[in-house]
């Protein structure tokens, strides 16, 4: 009789327990809209998981002093789980709130090491920038003969987590980087036009042989325009950051865009499910995905998966994610397994695409991948 | 309760009592004290980080505007930018720890040094791409841009630094709770404190206390209260059992002790009421042993009788024991006396007795009775050893002198004493008898260590052999007592006038005819005719009964002493109850003798007495 207080102490909290399993869970999104379309496609397709989003769309998240606030706003709605922010920089600010609120964030796109820095609450599913550094010195080492490297980045955590690994990499393969010019932060307004053209200028005094671009899209386009002008058939090889979405018909870059070799964490063409999921969103939004959509899709479609198994709260999303995750020798994460829906094990990927008539596409039939 | 359980309690609270305030300490300082360490420490950061990449920025700046007025010409490798040192933001690292308006501080700075820092970046190409002019046009916007980060610098450190300072608070406040949990530490403490000090007193010193109350009542000579045993069943409660069941057994002891006391008051009695028909007796064969009569029949009528009251005089001297102290004792009649008070047992016993007493021994300086006691203490315990020895039964006594010092050894035909006993015979309370003191041999040899002797076991290898050691008496040791001449033959009482008194009309008449016989002048009387005699009559000697009803004999001395000092510096006291002789009488101790007395040495006395008053007899 002595256990009676015990067993109905357990009685209630199973009750309670029951009674909040069908309270929906809380997610917040900081993500671009365009980024948004995935996942409000996953929410569609998930109708039996009781998660609800949380999101306020006005705000820039990928700004540093809105995206700290927004974050500070979603914790204070009581979210376990954030999807964003978008770029390494927001997101690693924006970390330092989550961690210390214990909630989780997944980071789809975010390649810089600092991320992790924050906190056992942060994940990411793109490979981490020494990853992707050393796969672009090893596709630049392979694929052109000249090795004279300029290179352009953003002065942020992202562009200088990719600089330093990268000539790291091409030292290694004594390619020698000529000259270097860094941008803004990718949470400051976009660049002048005419400052863009006085770094690439000025980088061209080097006679560089192939060009590194570690930045933004909208930025790509500026200086793959430059270059087609003052530096025509100089090979262009840029990072994830500049996945070429189809220009609008009366985009004259266009031209100038044919050929960049730009990295991809995802492409449509990565097997069957990644074709489906790309016909399923081409069908839902008039246009193909690109892998940030992809990854962001990814994001969500994992914490429903934590969440149909049982998760309630950010502690048991966070274990549900580390028993996925992979890390490294020096127990720092690498890059969150990427399952696709069905959680299937899947090393993160990532593979060089070509732009042709407006799209990123695969370069050949043969697709590289490196292992973390 | 134990009382070593009460103790560990006492600690355990005590500890407890720390250990909660501590751990109480730690769970309310520690979280205010956490709060202010994570307010203050990022602070040195965010200063160091904001100083150093100003610092590097106004290195660069000044650089660039050197070359732009030094070298002219550019050199593009010599422009490969400097890593800006922007890897991670500020706003990133101190966001989470920072006020909101810090926070907003901090990003509009961070903004500034970006815009200074692609300023910069921008310069350098344009002087590479041989553009001084827009250079130099960026290098101005960048000094208003510098303006601007020195104020913006200034407010971000101010908000950071008011942080700081608002920690303080939370400082103070922990130290005010601390304070707080300090004193009621303080006061609790002192309240278990006086807990546990009353438990202390009411279970550990007030039974103490109530043991040495006991202990010095009985020590006083009260048995009848015994220490309460009401409380609770711990290790003093145990041991105050202990005491009662202690005391219980002291006081049988003591009842016995009292019963034996009472018997040799008896004794003492009956022995006055025996000695003074011994007296009689004695005085009357000693006048009638003569040659026309039956002398031998006489003879043994006083030889009994003498046996008879010496037997009286030696018991008593046991049992009663006297304050008269050391004195020049012959040891050989010592050990005469003590044999004679254990002869008829070892007779019944079977016990060989073998005396070899050597002649003219000097006297040796001690209480006669101690040393009586002392050899019928080691007679005593010979006598127990043989009477269960299957062997020969055998003591032998031998009194020798060495030097200056006399030597009585007494050794038994026994088993001897075990090795391992050797030891330990001499200590008080050891016994190896069934209902033995233990005392016997402890006392004894104190009482000859007192007078420079000792006692000691002797080293044999058959029977056991103890051996009692005194010095010789000196000239000058005190103690010489009177009426030990013997009677002078020569001496007569012719002329002299002695009054005899006595209650006993067989002993008056007995020693008036003996006086009388002497050509005395001899006047009786009982204690209270005495007075009227001496009133009447001058007398020369006086002959008194010291134990008499009615009037007594110290009742007529002081009769005299106060109306014939000259006469009473001449009396002689008489005495058959030497029990009350250790009290102070308020009569010149020696001048007593013990009936029954021989007629002679009365004879001696008289004398003796009349000598030393320069009397003629």
């Amino acid at each position: 009789m002595k256990r009676s207080p015990f067993v109905f102490g357990a009685l209630a909290l199973t009750l309670l327990a029951c009674g909040a399993s069908d309270t929906p869970v809380a997610i917040g999104i900081a993500l671009p809209s365009g980024w948004y379309r995935a996942v409000s496609l996953g929410l569609e397709e998930v109708p039996d998981v009781p998660l609800e989003l949380v999101r306020d769309s006005s705000v820039a998240v990928g700004q540093s002093l809105p995206g700290m606030r927004y974050a500070q706003w979603l914790a204070n709605r009581g979210v376990v789980a954030v999807i964003g922010h978008d770029a390494s920089r927001p997101s690693v600010e924006a970390a330092t709130v989550y961690n210390a609120r214990r909630i989780v964030q997944i980071a789809p796109m975010v390649t810089s090491r600092v991320l992790e820095q924050q906190g056992p609450w942060s994940f990411s599913l793109a490979p981490s920038d020494s990853v992707e550094a050393s796969f672009i010195a090893s596709y630049i080492d392979s694929l052109f003969p000249a090795k004279r490297v300029a290179m352009l980045y953003h002065n942020d955590e992202f562009g200088i987590g990719l600089r330093d690994a990268l000539i790291e990499s091409l030292q290694a393969r004594n390619i020698p980087v000529v000259n270097e010019r860094f941008f803004p932060p990718t949470t400051a307004p976009s660049s002048d036009p005419d400052q863009i053209s006085v770094m690439v200028r000025a980088a061209l005094l080097a006679e560089p042989d192939v060009f590194v671009l570690a930045i933004r899209e909208v930025d790509t386009k500026i200086v793959a325009k430059l270059l087609d002008h003052l530096a025509p058939g100089i090979p262009i090889v840029c990072s994830d950051a500049s996945w070429v979405t189809a220009p609008s018909p009366d985009d004259d870059r266009f031209g100038a865009l044919a050929g960049l070799h730009v990295v991809r964490f995802w492409g449509e063409d990565w097997g069957p499910p990644a074709t489906e999921f790309s016909q399923r969103f081409a069908q839902r939004f008039g246009q193909p995905p690109d892998h940030a959509e992809a990854l962001s899709y990814e994001a969500f479609m994992l914490i429903a998966e934590a969440i149909r198994s049982g998760a309630r709260n950010g502690h048991q999303i966070r274990q549900y994610l580390q028993r996925l995750g992979t890390r490294g020798r020096d127990g720092h994460r690498e890059s969150l397994v990427v399952g696709f829906r069905n959680a299937r094990p899947w090393p993160p990927r990532l593979d060089i695409g070509v732009v042709r008539h407006g799209r990123l596409l695969a370069r050949d039939a043969t697709s590289e991948s490196a292992d973390p | 309760m134990k009382l070593a359980s009460r103790v560990r309690l006492h600690a355990v609270g005590l500890a407890l009592h720390l250990g909660l305030f501590v751990a109480m300490g730690v769970l309310v300082a520690w979280p205010a004290l956490r709060k202010v360490d994570r307010a203050l420490a990022p602070l040195q950061g965010i200063f160091l980080d904001i100083a150093d990449r100003q610092t590097r920025l106004v290195n660069q700046l000044r650089d660039l505007e050197l070359h732009i007025t030094t070298v002219p010409t550019p050199v593009h490798d010599h422009f490969i930018p400097p890593h800006p040192g922007a890897e991670r933001s500020l706003l990133g690292r101190y966001a989470q720890v920072l006020a909101p308006h810090a926070v907003t501080a901090l990003s509009d700075l961070e903004e500034t040094f970006s815009r200074i820092e692609i300023g910069i970046a921008e310069a350098r190409a344009l002087i590479e791409l041989g553009d001084t002019t827009a250079a130099q046009a960026k290098l101005r916007k960048i000094a208003q841009d510098r303006g601007g980060l020195l104020e913006q610098t200034v407010l971000a450190q101010a908000l950071v630094l008011e942080q700081g300072i608002m920690a303080r608070e939370g400082l103070h406040t922990a130290t005010w709770w601390l304070l707080r949990l300090a004193l009621a530490w303080l006061v609790s403490g002192v309240a278990l404190l006086a807990v546990v000090l009353y438990d202390v007193q009411r279970r550990v010193l007030q039974p103490v206390h109530e043991l040495d109350v006991a202990v010095r009542r009985i020590a006083e000579g009260d048995w009848r209260r015994p220490v309460a045993t009401g409380g609770p069943p711990d290790e003093l409660g145990t041991l105050a059992g202990h005491f009662n069941e202690m005391a219980d057994a002291l006081r049988r002891r003591a009842g016995r002790h009292a019963q034996l006391v009472t018997a040799g008051e008896l004794l003492a009695g009956v022995a006055h009421e025996l000695n003074n028909p011994l007296q009689a007796i004695r005085g009357t064969a000693e006048l009638n042993v003569a040659p026309d009569g039956h002398p031998e029949d006489w003879q043994d009528v006083l030889d009994q009788a003498r046996r008879a009251s010496k037997l009286v005089q030696d018991l008593l001297r046991f049992v009663r024991p006297r304050l008269g102290g050391p004195e020049r004792v012959d040891p050989n009649a010592a050990v005469g006396d003590a044999l004679d008070l254990v002869r008829f047992q070892f007779r019944v016993d079977g016990i060989a007795v073998e005396l070899r007493r050597q002649a003219g021994l000097p006297p040796v300086y001690i209480d006669p009775d101690e040393l009586v006691g002392a050899l019928v203490n080691l007679l005593g315990n010979a006598h127990r050893v043989l009477q269960t020895h299957a062997g020969e039964r055998r003591i032998t006594i031998a009194t020798t002198v060495h030097g200056d010092r006399v030597r009585v050894q007494i050794a038994d035909s026994g088993p001897g004493i075990p090795p391992d006993l050797r030891e330990r015979i001499f200590n008080p309370f050891f016994s190896t008898t069934q209902g033995g003191a233990g005392l016997g041999l402890a006392v004894a040899r104190d009482a000859l260590r007192e007078v420079g002797g000792d006692l000691h076991l002797d080293a044999t290898t058959f029977g056991a052999s103890f051996t009692i050691e005194l010095p010789v008496a000196h000239l000058g040791d005190p103690g010489e007592t009177l009426f030990t001449h013997g009677p002078d033959p020569d001496s007569a009482l012719e002329g002299l006038s002695i009054l005899v008194v006595d209650d006993e009309e067989p002993i008056r008449r007995v020693l008036a005819r003996y006086l009388g016989a002497l050509g005395a002048d001899v006047h009786i009387a009982d204690g209270g005719s005495a007075m009227a005699a001496l009133k009447t009559t001058t007398f020369d000697l006086v002959i008194l009964d010291l134990r008499m009803p009615d009037v007594d004999g110290v009742d007529v001395y002081r009769y005299l002493r106060r109306a014939h000092p000259d006469l009473a510096g001449r009396t002689i006291f008489l005495s058959g109850d030497i029990s009350h002789l250790g009290a102070d009488l308020g009569v010149p101790s020696s001048r007593i003798l013990l009936k029954p007395v021989e007629l002679d040495r009365l004879r001696g006395a008289v004398s003796e007495i009349l000598d030393l008053a320069g009397r003629t007899v």
